[in-house]
């Protein structure tokens, strides 16, 4: 399964094949989220009206998350089987990953003002995702301060390898340690802590985050096997001089 | 919803951040794939002749 995305002609493909599809389901379901986020789900009995930030504030958080995984696995497959997609494929990852995870901590400090009474605090899960956000940077710094796309490849696997460490930290912070930010209420054991009224919008933005970023990371990967190509061919034509 | 109201507006600019946040992204990812194109359609020219 994962040898054959490794020919680059046979992903291109694939990816023009899916794309199109990819960015109507995107649209739809951003369409759908917003009316259940914005008009159809009720305020907070509590939070009022401020309850509607939570509908993008956690699918940006899940995929901060889940991008950074992705990356990781993405490093431990180039790393053990020198797939020549794997490294293109956490590369393209890493500024997306990034957007959402300054979308997570800007619209939680949006969030915690009128909630909190504050914009940001040092609290665990606060703390842990910042973390996170400068491992996305780490990362992105790493792959620009090497002219050698090996070399930085190298390096870059290692950043995401040791940073998957955190992930766990950023998901549990809430149950280890108490923190102003409020425990887990929708992935937890005993089930959604949640009204269906709000859990269902809930989950069709995170569907359409999750799409959104199929497309732009397909179309990323597009772009980095172009520049690949591009990189050779102006060797080839310098070589030929 | 009333926007105007101050819990409004604290939805507002999280949803605005969210959606120029996420434009960007993907106008990003498309000039670089537009300028990527070009740039390879060029030098597949100059290396042809």
């Amino acid at each position: 399964m994962i040898q054959a995305f490794a020919n680059p002609h046979r992903f291109l493909k694939i990816s023009h094949a899916v794309l199109p599809f990819a960015w109507g389901a995107t649209v739809l379901c951003f369409a759908l989220g917003l009316y259940g986020a914005l008009i159809s789900s009720p305020a907070d009995y509590q939070q009022g009206e401020t309850v509607r930030i939570m509908y993008v504030h956690v699918p940006a958080a899940w995929m901060a998350l889940m991008v950074y995984v992705l990356m990781a696995v993405a490093s431990a497959i180039a790393l053990i089987f020198r797939h020549p997609l794997a490294d293109a494929a956490a590369k393209a990852a890493a500024p997306l990953g990034a957007a959402y995870c300054f979308l997570a901590l800007a619209t939680g400090a949006v969030w915690g003002k009128p909630m909190w009474g504050t914009w940001w605090v040092w609290d665990a899960r606060l703390t842990s995702m910042f973390v996170l956000m400068l491992l996305y940077l780490g990362y992105i710094a790493v792959w620009r301060a090497f002219e050698d796309p090996h070399r930085a490849a190298a390096l870059a696997r290692v950043v995401a390898l040791v940073g998957v460490i955190n992930i766990p930290i950023v998901k549990f912070s809430v149950d280890w340690w108490n923190t102003l930010h409020q425990p887990a209420s929708v992935i937890k054991m005993k089930g959604p802590a949640i009204d269906s009224s709000m859990l269902w919008p809930l989950l069709v933005m995170a569907l359409a985050y999750i799409l959104l970023f199929l497309c732009l990371h397909l179309t990323a990967l597009e772009n980095e096997i172009m520049e690949r190509k591009l990189r050779a061919l102006r060797l080839k034509s310098i070589e030929a001089r | 919803m009333d926007w105007s109201s101050t819990h409004g507006s604290f939805v507002a600019v999280a949803y605005s951040l969210s959606a120029l946040t996420l434009l960007a992204s993907v106008i990003v990812t498309l000039r670089r794939k537009k300028r990527l194109a070009k740039a390879l359609a060029k030098i597949s020219t100059a290396t042809d002749q």
